[in-house]
Protein backbone atom coordinates (compact mmCIF):
# COMPACT_ATOMS: atom_id res chain seq x y z
CA UNK A 1 0.00 0.00 0.00
CA UNK A 2 1.44 3.27 -1.09
CA UNK A 3 -0.06 6.97 0.03
CA UNK A 4 0.08 8.16 -3.49
CA UNK A 5 -1.84 5.64 -4.68
CA UNK A 6 -4.67 5.53 -2.18
CA UNK A 7 -4.51 9.52 -2.83
CA UNK A 8 -5.49 8.76 -6.46
CA UNK A 9 -8.42 6.73 -5.52
CA UNK A 10 -9.47 9.12 -2.79
CA UNK A 11 -9.61 11.64 -5.76
CA UNK A 12 -11.49 9.00 -8.46
CA UNK A 13 -14.29 8.81 -6.47
CA UNK A 14 -15.14 12.57 -7.08
CA UNK A 15 -16.79 14.30 -10.11
CA UNK A 16 -16.16 17.67 -9.92
CA UNK A 17 -13.37 18.23 -8.07
CA UNK A 18 -9.92 18.89 -9.30
CA UNK A 19 -7.65 15.86 -9.15
CA UNK A 20 -4.42 18.41 -7.73
CA UNK A 21 -6.81 19.09 -4.81
CA UNK A 22 -6.02 15.95 -3.36
CA UNK A 23 -2.75 15.25 -1.41
CA UNK A 24 -1.95 13.37 1.35
CA UNK A 25 -2.20 16.26 3.48
CA UNK A 26 -6.09 17.41 2.30
CA UNK A 27 -8.23 17.76 4.95
CA UNK A 28 -11.13 16.13 2.52
CA UNK A 29 -14.31 16.72 5.29
CA UNK A 30 -13.62 20.51 3.93
CA UNK A 31 -13.90 19.77 0.16
CA UNK A 32 -17.21 21.58 -1.61
CA UNK A 33 -17.75 17.86 -2.91
CA UNK A 34 -17.38 16.03 0.12
CA UNK A 35 -20.72 14.95 1.92
CA UNK A 36 -22.71 11.64 3.02
CA UNK A 37 -22.27 9.99 -0.10
CA UNK A 38 -18.61 10.73 -0.37
CA UNK A 39 -18.98 8.74 3.11
CA UNK A 40 -20.46 5.50 1.69
CA UNK A 41 -17.95 5.90 -1.58
CA UNK A 42 -14.97 6.17 0.39
CA UNK A 43 -15.83 2.77 2.75
CA UNK A 44 -17.10 0.65 -1.08
CA UNK A 45 -13.63 2.12 -2.36
CA UNK A 46 -11.51 1.22 0.81
CA UNK A 47 -13.55 -2.25 0.74
CA UNK A 48 -12.85 -2.95 -3.47
CA UNK A 49 -9.24 -1.69 -3.37
CA UNK A 50 -7.91 -3.20 0.62
CA UNK A 51 -10.29 -5.45 1.16
CA UNK A 52 -11.51 -3.77 4.57
CA UNK A 53 -14.78 -2.97 5.49
CA UNK A 54 -14.02 -0.14 7.55
CA UNK A 55 -17.22 1.75 9.54
CA UNK A 56 -18.27 5.33 8.92
CA UNK A 57 -16.45 6.40 12.44
CA UNK A 58 -12.97 5.39 10.83
CA UNK A 59 -13.44 8.02 8.16
CA UNK A 60 -15.18 10.30 10.84
CA UNK A 61 -12.10 10.59 12.52
CA UNK A 62 -9.91 11.20 9.89
CA UNK A 63 -8.46 14.70 9.55
CA UNK A 64 -6.35 13.84 6.64
CA UNK A 65 -6.71 12.07 3.57
CA UNK A 66 -2.99 10.43 5.15
CA UNK A 67 -4.93 9.95 8.66
CA UNK A 68 -7.05 7.36 6.76
CA UNK A 69 -4.27 6.21 4.77
CA UNK A 70 -2.93 5.01 8.43
CA UNK A 71 -5.54 3.81 9.96
CA UNK A 72 -6.38 1.65 6.62
CA UNK A 73 -3.05 0.22 7.33
CA UNK A 74 -3.19 -0.20 11.14
CA UNK A 75 -7.22 -2.39 9.96
CA UNK A 76 -4.90 -4.44 7.67
CA UNK A 77 -2.29 -5.43 10.47
CA UNK B 1 -31.10 -22.67 5.12
CA UNK B 2 -34.55 -23.86 4.27
CA UNK B 3 -36.23 -25.56 0.96
CA UNK B 4 -38.84 -25.50 0.06
CA UNK B 5 -40.31 -28.22 -3.02
CA UNK B 6 -43.44 -28.06 -5.56
CA UNK B 7 -44.41 -24.59 -5.18
CA UNK B 8 -43.47 -21.75 -7.27
CA UNK B 9 -43.86 -18.26 -8.41
CA UNK B 10 -47.00 -18.49 -10.82
CA UNK B 11 -47.20 -14.81 -12.30
CA UNK B 12 -46.05 -11.31 -11.19
CA UNK B 13 -47.07 -7.83 -11.80
CA UNK B 14 -45.81 -4.41 -10.53
CA UNK B 15 -47.41 -1.03 -10.16
CA UNK B 16 -45.63 2.54 -9.75
CA UNK B 17 -47.65 5.97 -9.67
CA UNK B 18 -47.69 7.65 -12.75
CA UNK B 19 -46.11 10.90 -10.99
CA UNK B 20 -42.40 10.94 -10.80
CA UNK B 21 -39.71 13.71 -10.15
CA UNK B 22 -36.02 14.87 -10.86
CA UNK B 23 -34.50 15.27 -7.83
CA UNK B 24 -34.40 18.85 -8.28
CA UNK B 25 -37.99 19.26 -9.17
CA UNK B 26 -38.68 16.93 -5.71
CA UNK B 27 -36.09 17.87 -3.31
CA UNK B 28 -35.45 21.82 -4.00
CA UNK B 29 -35.13 22.70 -0.84
CA UNK B 30 -32.22 19.86 -0.20
CA UNK B 31 -30.03 19.81 -3.69
CA UNK B 32 -29.21 22.32 -6.61
CA UNK B 33 -28.47 21.14 -9.81
CA UNK B 34 -24.32 20.54 -9.11
CA UNK B 35 -25.49 18.32 -5.93
CA UNK B 36 -28.19 16.61 -7.62
CA UNK B 37 -25.84 15.47 -10.31
CA UNK B 38 -23.43 14.12 -7.71
CA UNK B 39 -25.92 12.04 -6.20
CA UNK B 40 -27.30 10.82 -9.24
CA UNK B 41 -23.83 9.83 -10.27
CA UNK B 42 -23.21 8.08 -7.30
CA UNK B 43 -26.98 6.33 -6.31
CA UNK B 44 -28.10 5.98 -10.01
CA UNK B 45 -31.35 7.52 -9.37
CA UNK B 46 -32.41 10.00 -11.65
CA UNK B 47 -36.55 10.17 -10.76
CA UNK B 48 -38.07 8.87 -7.81
CA UNK B 49 -41.46 7.59 -8.48
CA UNK B 50 -43.84 9.32 -6.16
CA UNK B 51 -47.44 8.56 -4.93
CA UNK B 52 -49.73 11.36 -4.66
CA UNK B 53 -51.18 12.24 -1.28
CA UNK B 54 -54.48 10.00 -1.26
CA UNK B 55 -52.46 7.07 -2.91
CA UNK B 56 -51.77 4.12 -0.73
CA UNK B 57 -49.92 0.70 -1.15
CA UNK B 58 -53.27 -1.08 -1.14
CA UNK B 59 -53.67 0.90 -4.13
CA UNK B 60 -50.43 0.39 -5.49
CA UNK B 61 -51.33 -3.39 -4.99
CA UNK B 62 -54.66 -3.38 -6.03
CA UNK B 63 -54.32 -3.01 -10.10
CA UNK B 64 -51.33 -5.89 -10.20
CA UNK B 65 -53.74 -7.98 -8.19
CA UNK B 66 -56.61 -8.12 -10.08
CA UNK B 67 -54.27 -9.40 -13.31
CA UNK B 68 -53.25 -11.89 -11.17
CA UNK B 69 -57.01 -12.89 -10.36
CA UNK B 70 -58.28 -12.61 -13.60
CA UNK B 71 -55.79 -15.14 -14.77
CA UNK B 72 -55.39 -17.68 -12.44
CA UNK B 73 -58.90 -16.80 -10.64
CA UNK B 74 -60.17 -16.06 -7.17
CA UNK B 75 -62.21 -19.31 -6.14
CA UNK B 76 -59.21 -21.51 -5.07
CA UNK B 77 -56.88 -18.86 -2.93
CA UNK B 78 -56.18 -19.53 0.32
CA UNK B 79 -54.31 -16.70 1.43
CA UNK B 80 -53.70 -13.49 0.75
CA UNK B 81 -50.20 -12.29 2.48
CA UNK B 82 -49.13 -8.59 2.52
CA UNK B 83 -45.51 -7.45 2.96
CA UNK B 84 -45.52 -3.87 3.77
CA UNK B 85 -43.81 -0.72 6.20
CA UNK B 86 -46.20 1.43 4.89
CA UNK B 87 -49.75 -0.23 5.47
CA UNK B 88 -52.89 1.73 4.60
CA UNK B 89 -53.84 1.71 8.64
CA UNK B 90 -52.16 0.58 11.75
CA UNK B 91 -55.02 -0.97 12.23
CA UNK B 92 -56.84 -3.01 10.62
CA UNK B 93 -54.20 -5.18 8.72
CA UNK B 94 -54.25 -4.47 5.34
CA UNK B 95 -54.60 -7.85 3.81
CA UNK B 96 -58.05 -7.58 5.24
CA UNK B 97 -58.72 -3.99 3.09
CA UNK B 98 -57.27 -6.22 0.10
CA UNK B 99 -59.49 -9.43 0.69
CA UNK B 100 -62.60 -6.93 0.11
CA UNK B 101 -61.52 -4.89 -2.07
CA UNK B 102 -60.10 -7.67 -4.45
CA UNK B 103 -63.32 -10.33 -3.97
CA UNK B 104 -61.33 -12.90 -2.21
CA UNK B 105 -63.68 -15.36 -0.35
CA UNK B 106 -64.16 -14.93 2.97
CA UNK B 107 -62.53 -18.08 3.84
CA UNK B 108 -58.95 -17.18 2.95
CA UNK B 109 -56.20 -16.35 5.62
CA UNK B 110 -55.42 -12.43 6.18
CA UNK B 111 -51.84 -11.72 7.18
CA UNK B 112 -49.40 -8.52 7.10
CA UNK B 113 -45.81 -8.85 7.40
CA UNK B 114 -43.80 -6.05 8.45
CA UNK B 115 -40.93 -5.73 6.81
CA UNK B 116 -39.18 -3.92 4.27
CA UNK B 117 -36.44 -4.08 1.75
CA UNK B 118 -35.90 -7.59 2.30
CA UNK B 119 -39.73 -8.27 2.19
CA UNK B 120 -40.09 -9.97 -1.13
CA UNK B 121 -38.04 -12.60 -0.32
CA UNK B 122 -39.91 -13.00 3.16
CA UNK B 123 -42.65 -13.01 1.88
CA UNK B 124 -41.87 -15.34 -0.94
CA UNK B 125 -40.78 -17.77 1.80
CA UNK B 126 -44.07 -17.78 3.85
CA UNK B 127 -46.43 -17.46 0.85
CA UNK B 128 -44.60 -20.49 -0.43
CA UNK B 129 -44.84 -22.65 3.39
CA UNK B 130 -48.89 -21.77 3.21
CA UNK B 131 -49.49 -22.86 -0.04
CA UNK B 132 -47.56 -25.56 0.15
CA UNK B 133 -49.32 -26.88 3.17
CA UNK B 134 -52.96 -26.05 2.18
CA UNK B 135 -52.53 -26.74 -1.49
CA UNK B 136 -53.94 -24.14 -2.60
CA UNK B 137 -52.52 -20.73 -4.29
CA UNK B 138 -51.79 -17.73 -2.00
CA UNK B 139 -52.00 -14.02 -3.03
CA UNK B 140 -48.60 -12.44 -2.28
CA UNK B 141 -49.27 -8.53 -2.50
CA UNK B 142 -46.39 -5.75 -1.31
CA UNK B 143 -44.40 -3.04 -2.01
CA UNK B 144 -44.63 0.73 0.22
CA UNK B 145 -45.21 4.66 -0.29
CA UNK B 146 -41.34 5.82 1.00
CA UNK B 147 -42.30 9.22 0.06
CA UNK B 148 -44.79 9.37 2.83
CA UNK B 149 -42.02 8.60 5.29
CA UNK B 150 -39.36 10.39 4.50
CA UNK B 151 -38.72 13.90 6.27
CA UNK B 152 -38.57 16.90 3.63
CA UNK B 153 -35.77 17.88 5.47
CA UNK B 154 -33.30 14.91 4.78
CA UNK B 155 -31.07 14.80 2.05
CA UNK B 156 -30.45 10.94 2.77
CA UNK B 157 -33.75 9.31 2.69
CA UNK B 158 -35.70 12.11 0.65
CA UNK B 159 -33.48 11.46 -2.24
CA UNK B 160 -33.20 7.64 -3.02
CA UNK B 161 -36.49 6.13 -2.20
CA UNK B 162 -39.72 6.09 -4.38
CA UNK B 163 -43.10 3.78 -4.40
CA UNK B 164 -44.48 1.21 -6.02
CA UNK B 165 -46.73 -1.98 -5.04
CA UNK B 166 -46.71 -5.47 -6.51
CA UNK B 167 -48.76 -8.70 -6.53
CA UNK B 168 -47.75 -12.75 -7.32
CA UNK B 169 -49.44 -15.45 -7.17
CA UNK B 170 -47.52 -18.55 -5.59
CA UNK B 171 -48.84 -21.90 -6.04
CA UNK B 172 -48.25 -25.52 -5.43
CA UNK B 173 -47.10 -26.87 -8.89
CA UNK B 174 -46.52 -30.87 -9.61
CA UNK B 175 -42.72 -31.17 -10.58
CA UNK B 176 -41.16 -27.73 -9.48
CA UNK B 177 -37.96 -28.16 -7.97
CA UNK B 178 -36.75 -27.13 -4.82
CA UNK B 179 -36.35 -22.97 -3.77
CA UNK B 180 -33.68 -22.81 -0.99
CA UNK B 181 -34.30 -19.55 1.07
CA UNK B 182 -31.41 -18.01 3.83
CA UNK B 183 -32.61 -16.00 6.28
CA UNK B 184 -30.00 -13.25 8.34
CA UNK B 185 -30.59 -10.99 11.06
CA UNK B 186 -28.94 -8.38 13.10
CA UNK B 187 -31.49 -6.94 15.27
CA UNK B 188 -29.01 -4.85 17.17
CA UNK B 189 -28.25 -2.91 14.61
CA UNK B 190 -32.00 -2.00 14.07
CA UNK B 191 -31.32 1.48 14.86
CA UNK B 192 -29.13 1.63 11.91
CA UNK B 193 -32.29 2.33 9.18
CA UNK B 194 -35.46 3.47 12.16
CA UNK B 195 -38.49 5.64 12.34
CA UNK B 196 -37.92 6.95 16.11
CA UNK B 197 -40.88 7.71 17.67
CA UNK B 198 -42.88 6.46 14.65
CA UNK B 199 -45.56 4.16 17.53
CA UNK B 200 -44.98 3.74 21.75
CA UNK B 201 -40.84 3.85 22.45
CA UNK B 202 -40.30 7.29 22.26
CA UNK B 203 -36.65 9.00 22.30
CA UNK B 204 -35.94 12.30 23.59
CA UNK B 205 -33.86 12.96 20.92
CA UNK B 206 -35.30 11.12 17.57
CA UNK B 207 -33.38 11.71 14.73
CA UNK B 208 -35.97 12.52 11.81
CA UNK B 209 -38.98 12.42 14.39
CA UNK B 210 -41.37 9.62 13.05
CA UNK B 211 -39.79 9.79 9.34
CA UNK B 212 -36.93 7.33 8.26
CA UNK B 213 -33.58 7.90 9.36
CA UNK B 214 -30.53 5.81 7.93
CA UNK B 215 -27.11 5.73 8.85
CA UNK B 216 -25.58 5.39 5.24
CA UNK B 217 -22.48 4.69 6.65
CA UNK B 218 -23.39 1.56 8.59
CA UNK B 219 -26.02 0.33 5.83
CA UNK B 220 -23.11 0.17 3.23
CA UNK B 221 -21.12 -1.79 5.74
CA UNK B 222 -23.62 -4.07 6.63
CA UNK B 223 -24.18 -4.44 3.04
CA UNK B 224 -20.49 -5.14 2.30
CA UNK B 225 -20.20 -7.85 5.06
CA UNK B 226 -23.21 -9.44 5.44
CA UNK B 227 -25.04 -9.46 1.53
CA UNK B 228 -22.24 -11.24 0.03
CA UNK B 229 -21.94 -13.98 2.91
CA UNK B 230 -25.62 -15.07 2.83
CA UNK B 231 -25.22 -14.87 -0.88
CA UNK B 232 -21.59 -17.03 -0.46
CA UNK B 233 -23.34 -19.05 2.29
CA UNK B 234 -27.03 -20.07 0.27
CA UNK B 235 -24.41 -20.92 -3.05
CA UNK B 236 -22.21 -22.86 -0.95
CA UNK B 237 -25.21 -24.79 0.67
CA UNK B 238 -27.07 -25.25 -2.61
CA UNK B 239 -24.02 -26.92 -4.26
CA UNK B 240 -23.68 -23.86 -6.74
CA UNK B 241 -20.51 -21.46 -7.78
CA UNK B 242 -21.35 -17.50 -8.53
CA UNK B 243 -21.44 -18.41 -12.28
CA UNK B 244 -24.09 -21.24 -11.90
CA UNK B 245 -26.28 -18.36 -10.67
CA UNK B 246 -28.21 -17.37 -14.63
CA UNK B 247 -29.80 -13.49 -12.42
CA UNK B 248 -28.47 -11.61 -9.34
CA UNK B 249 -31.96 -9.89 -8.53
CA UNK B 250 -30.72 -7.93 -5.59
CA UNK B 251 -32.81 -5.27 -3.51
CA UNK B 252 -32.16 -2.04 -6.14
CA UNK B 253 -31.08 0.08 -2.64
CA UNK B 254 -28.72 2.45 -4.96
CA UNK B 255 -26.08 1.71 -7.75
CA UNK B 256 -23.23 2.38 -5.58
CA UNK B 257 -24.19 -0.52 -2.94
CA UNK B 258 -25.18 -2.91 -5.62
CA UNK B 259 -22.47 -2.60 -7.52
CA UNK B 260 -19.65 -2.70 -4.62
CA UNK B 261 -21.46 -5.86 -3.07
CA UNK B 262 -21.58 -7.83 -6.73
CA UNK B 263 -17.83 -6.60 -7.58
CA UNK B 264 -17.18 -8.47 -4.09
CA UNK B 265 -18.86 -11.63 -5.00
CA UNK B 266 -17.21 -11.89 -8.46
CA UNK B 267 -20.22 -11.15 -10.25
CA UNK B 268 -20.22 -9.24 -13.96
CA UNK B 269 -22.71 -6.42 -14.18
CA UNK B 270 -24.80 -8.05 -17.29
CA UNK B 271 -25.82 -10.44 -14.37
CA UNK B 272 -26.66 -8.23 -11.79
CA UNK B 273 -29.01 -5.15 -13.45
CA UNK B 274 -29.55 -2.06 -11.83
CA UNK B 275 -33.11 -0.97 -13.14
CA UNK B 276 -34.22 1.77 -10.71
CA UNK B 277 -32.75 4.97 -11.70
CA UNK B 278 -36.09 6.45 -12.95
CA UNK B 279 -38.00 5.18 -10.11
CA UNK B 280 -35.90 5.11 -6.67
CA UNK B 281 -35.54 2.63 -3.90
CA UNK B 282 -38.74 1.07 -3.91
CA UNK B 283 -37.66 -1.14 -0.93
CA UNK B 284 -39.87 -4.88 -0.89
CA UNK B 285 -41.25 -3.82 -4.64
CA UNK B 286 -37.88 -3.43 -6.10
CA UNK B 287 -37.11 -7.06 -6.62
CA UNK B 288 -40.47 -7.56 -8.29
CA UNK B 289 -40.27 -4.40 -10.28
CA UNK B 290 -36.64 -5.98 -11.60
CA UNK B 291 -37.50 -9.21 -12.82
CA UNK B 292 -40.58 -7.79 -14.38
CA UNK B 293 -38.12 -5.20 -15.88
CA UNK B 294 -35.75 -7.82 -17.23
CA UNK B 295 -37.97 -10.92 -17.68
CA UNK B 296 -37.80 -10.71 -21.44
CA UNK B 297 -34.59 -10.91 -21.77
CA UNK B 298 -32.79 -12.66 -18.98
CA UNK B 299 -32.35 -16.61 -18.18
CA UNK B 300 -34.48 -16.86 -15.19
CA UNK B 301 -34.16 -20.41 -14.84
CA UNK B 302 -31.35 -19.84 -11.39
CA UNK B 303 -31.91 -16.95 -10.18
CA UNK B 304 -30.71 -15.16 -6.87
CA UNK B 305 -33.33 -12.97 -5.08
CA UNK B 306 -31.38 -10.87 -2.48
CA UNK B 307 -33.29 -8.10 -0.34
CA UNK B 308 -31.30 -6.74 2.69
CA UNK B 309 -31.99 -3.98 4.58
CA UNK B 310 -34.41 -2.43 7.56
CA UNK B 311 -34.08 -5.12 10.83
CA UNK B 312 -31.54 -5.11 9.68
CA UNK B 313 -31.78 -7.94 7.60
CA UNK B 314 -31.10 -10.49 4.51
CA UNK B 315 -33.02 -12.81 2.68
CA UNK B 316 -31.92 -14.61 -0.27
CA UNK B 317 -33.43 -17.47 -2.13
CA UNK B 318 -32.27 -19.01 -5.09
CA UNK B 319 -35.66 -19.54 -7.32
CA UNK B 320 -36.54 -20.36 -11.07
CA UNK B 321 -38.46 -18.38 -12.97
CA UNK B 322 -38.60 -19.62 -16.01
CA UNK B 323 -41.80 -20.84 -16.19
CA UNK B 324 -43.24 -17.70 -14.40
CA UNK B 325 -45.67 -15.13 -16.43
CA UNK B 326 -44.29 -11.73 -15.59
CA UNK B 327 -46.46 -9.24 -16.71
CA UNK B 328 -45.71 -5.11 -17.73
CA UNK B 329 -45.93 -2.70 -14.96
CA UNK B 330 -48.25 -0.08 -14.77
CA UNK B 331 -48.66 2.90 -14.23
CA UNK B 332 -51.48 4.15 -11.88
Amino acid sequence: MDIKDFTAKFAAQFFETDPSEFKPETVFKELDEWSSLSLIQMIAMIDAEYRVTVDGQIINQAETIQDLFNAVCELKK
Amino acid sequence: MRTISGVSLKALACAVPGQKFTLTEYAPNLVDEKSARQIENVSGFRELRISPDEMTTSDLCVPPAMMMLDDFGRENVGAVVFVSKTPDYVSPATSHILQARLGLPSSVLCLDINEGCSGFVAGLYVSSLIAGKINAPVLLCGGDTNSKLTSPNDRATRCIFGDAGFAGIVAPETGAGDTPFRFANFGERAYSIIMENSRHRITGHPRNNGCYFMDGAAVMNFALTEVPAAVRGILTESGYVVDDITLYAFHQCNRLILSAVAKKLGIPPEKSPFTAGDTGNTSSASIPLLLADVAGNADMRRVICAGFGVGLSVGVCIADFSRTKFFTTTEI
